[in-house]
């Protein structure tokens, strides 16, 4: 009874194991359709880009200023990706003047892209011409008249380089100390996004 | 030997921290921030929702968690177009305090994306048209750097309509005026002619009208205007486009338009009509009429010192042609960009049509505007092919019209055409369904 039971069991685990093996080794049933839903939205786009975003030491960069005459300059660069045109602006509160709490400096910014916006994206020249962004202003005044930056198709990111000086005031010597400020640049908007 | 083996080692080592500790510094964060404006629609006493999409590229090892800020602002606009943020531009129309983020202060690691929602809660007494000002902050403050610390920031416009009923824009042309070239003593002038050294306020040769529309209404429009020039009682010599960075009028704003013709004019009296009208279904228009004159001897100055420095071209268009190989059921965008090639400010006007195609497929995001003298704007045409659309190429062009300042009593056609043909292979390899 013991040797029929164990042979059927036998059996029955071949038919199944046969009968799944036919399923499993069937022929290819063909192509079969699938769908996929997809949604896309196209929007304006503004990314910021930099190194670490270290500040700008005038010190490192230069020299820390040893004469009343000494007017020491530094920079640093930035990578704007966009495929818009957009605006940049400064802070020209008292925020963006380098100051050791006790005394300040003049402190005076200036900017430049690396394009024009006729063959690659950047400030075109009747841009920088009205922003006053390429001679140096000082902050209070630092692109109160926004940099208008032309995006140009083929050419999505702008290397954007901001520059500083810092200056004694005309007629007196600025105390001696460590002097900091803290600079805003800020991409906004247009009528075209 | 074996001593000089040692110290190498330590010095390898020593070269190795050494250059792992400067790799360290030299990390790359970035910040991609979309859109750059939106429009939100809520009733009184109700809310609404609307996101931001924040993205830390990752853009190679050297990418680094990006510390982000979110800040809800008011913002103001300029009647020259100009953008100031703060609560110094408060108003009375803000919507700072209606806007509410879930998170204000959070890390992107690097390739992660986030849907920044916002909840927007309108008071019951709300009426017409809100706005304020995301800012979205990159990086956190460093207290102890020397120098000039750099801070980085994006601006995203928030526009909020709370349709309590029905509004029509009303606006009124405040203030205007004519500038027609001063030779005076100077006789003679010698004027740059090359394109990059042109810019508005330093054209001597051309005619420049300003005009400043106010908005007196509860609603914002886009204002779209011209300058009608008449000689001859009220003959029709000129249409001036007039142009403005930001033609979004806002409440209570006010906004100068430009117009400049780089045409001299005879001498002679003229009246000229200032007119604007809005986007809207419920248009409403906005004139003012001015006069002024042109003597004898300027005309002549003028005429003798005018150089016509245009290209051939009144139109740059990049791409010359737009090809797209797409699936059924794929929805996508291809831009273009228009390029104002002369020192006047120019109409363009850009229409899509088919050849045996339906237009429902394609369409263009913003074809009517006005474009500054050298002025460029790019603009996206978007194609939405059906999922059941059957394998083959289909063909359309973009038309697009062009309206210079120029007088037309020269018997010269103001218009210039152009096209762009646009080319869509519909492949079937693969089948997609869109969705909304």
């Amino acid at each position: 009874m013991n040797g029929l039971a164990k042979y059927l069991f036998l059996l029955l685990i071949f038919v199944a194991v046969c009968l799944t093996g036919k399923v499993a080794f069937a022929a290819d049933p063909g192509p079969d359709s699938a769908t996929c839903a997809i949604s896309v939205t196209v929007g304006s786009v503004i990314e910021w880009e930099g190194a670490n975003f270290a500040a700008i030491d005038l010190d490192a960069q230069e020299a820390a200023i040893t004469a009343k005459s000494h007017t020491p300059e530094g920079s640093a660069a930035y990578t704007l990706w966009t495929n818009c045109n957009l605006e940049l602006s400064g802070d020209n509160t008292a925020t963006a003047q380098l100051t050791d709490a006790t005394d300040t400096l003049i402190t005076k910014y200036k900017i430049s892209t690396d394009g024009d916006g006729s063959a690659a994206t950047g400030a075109a020249a009747a841009a920088v011409t009205a922003s006053s962004s390429d001679v140096y202003t000082v902050h209070g005044s630092f692109l109160s008249t926004a940099l208008a930056i032309t995006h140009f198709n083929s050419d999505g990111s702008v290397e954007v380089t901001l520059e500083v000086e810092a200056s004694n005031e005309a007629d007196s010597v600025a105390d001696s100390g460590s002097y900091t400020a803290t600079q805003t640049i800020t991409a906004t908007w247009t009528s075209d996004n | 030997m074996k001593r000089n083996s040692g110290i190498n080692s330590i010095s390898g080592a020593g070269l190795a921290a050494l250059f792992f500790f400067l790799l360290s510094g030299v990390g790359f964060a970035g910040l991609a921030v979309s859109p750059l404006q939106q429009n939100v629609e809520v009733k009184p006493g109700r809310k609404a929702k609307f996101s931001i999409i924040l993205t830390n590229n990752d853009r190679g090892p050297q990418t680094v968690p990006c510390p982000v800020i979110l800040d809800v602002l008011d913002f103001s606009v300029s009647d020259l177009g100009q953008l100031s943020f703060g609560e110094e531009n408060s108003h009375d129309r803000s919507a700072v305090d209606w806007i509410s983020f879930e998170e204000t202060e959070f890390v992107l690691e690097p390739g992660e994306s986030r849907a920044m929602v916002a909840t927007v809660t309108a008071p019951n007494n709300a009426d017409g048209d809100y706005w304020a000002a995301v800012m979205v902050k990159l990086g956190k403050s460093k207290v102890d750097e020397k120098g000039v610390q750099i801070k980085l920031q994006t601006a995203c416009g928030i526009f909020i309509h709370v349709a309590r009923r029905n509004y029509i824009e009303r606006g009124t042309v405040i203030d205007g005026a004519v500038d027609v070239p001063d030779f005076g003593s100077v006789g003679d002038i010698s004027i740059d002619t090359s394109q990059d050294s042109v810019e508005e306020d330093s054209l001597p040769q051309v005619l420049k009208v300003n005009a400043e529309l106010k908005n007196d209404g509860l609603v914002g429009f886009l204002a779209r205007g011209k300058a009608y020039l008449y000689s001859d009682g009220w003959r029709r010599i000129a249409t001036i486009p007039l142009h403005s960075s930001r033609r979004r009028v806002l409440p209570d704003d006010s906004r100068w338009f430009t117009g400049i013709m780089d045409q001299p004019l005879p001498a002679g009296d003229y009246k000229l009509r200032i007119f604007f009208a809005s986007d809207s279904k419920y248009r409403r228009t906005m004139t003012r009429d001015m006069e002024f004159s042109i003597s004898g001897e300027d005309a002549v100055a003028w005429m003798a010192n005018y150089v016509n420095s245009d290209s051939s071209d009144v139109l740059g268009v990049e791409p010359g042609n737009i090809a797209l190989q797409l699936n059924p059921g794929r929805f996508t965008a291809a831009r273009f960009q228009l390029a104002n090639q002369t020192l006047g400010t120019i109409l363009t006007n850009c229409t899509i049509k088919g050849e045996g195609v339906s237009a429902d497929w394609i369409e263009i995001k913003t074809g009517d505007f006005t474009l500054a003298p050298n002025g460029r704007r790019s603009t996206a045409c978007v194609v939405k092919i059906p999922p059941d659309a059957e394998a083959g190429e289909y063909n359309w062009t973009i038309h697009i019209e062009t309206e210079r300042p120029s007088l037309s009593s020269q018997g010269q056609d103001n218009i210039e055409r152009y096209e762009i043909p646009v080319s869509v292979v519909v492949d079937d390899t693969s089948h997609l369904v869109a969705s909304n």
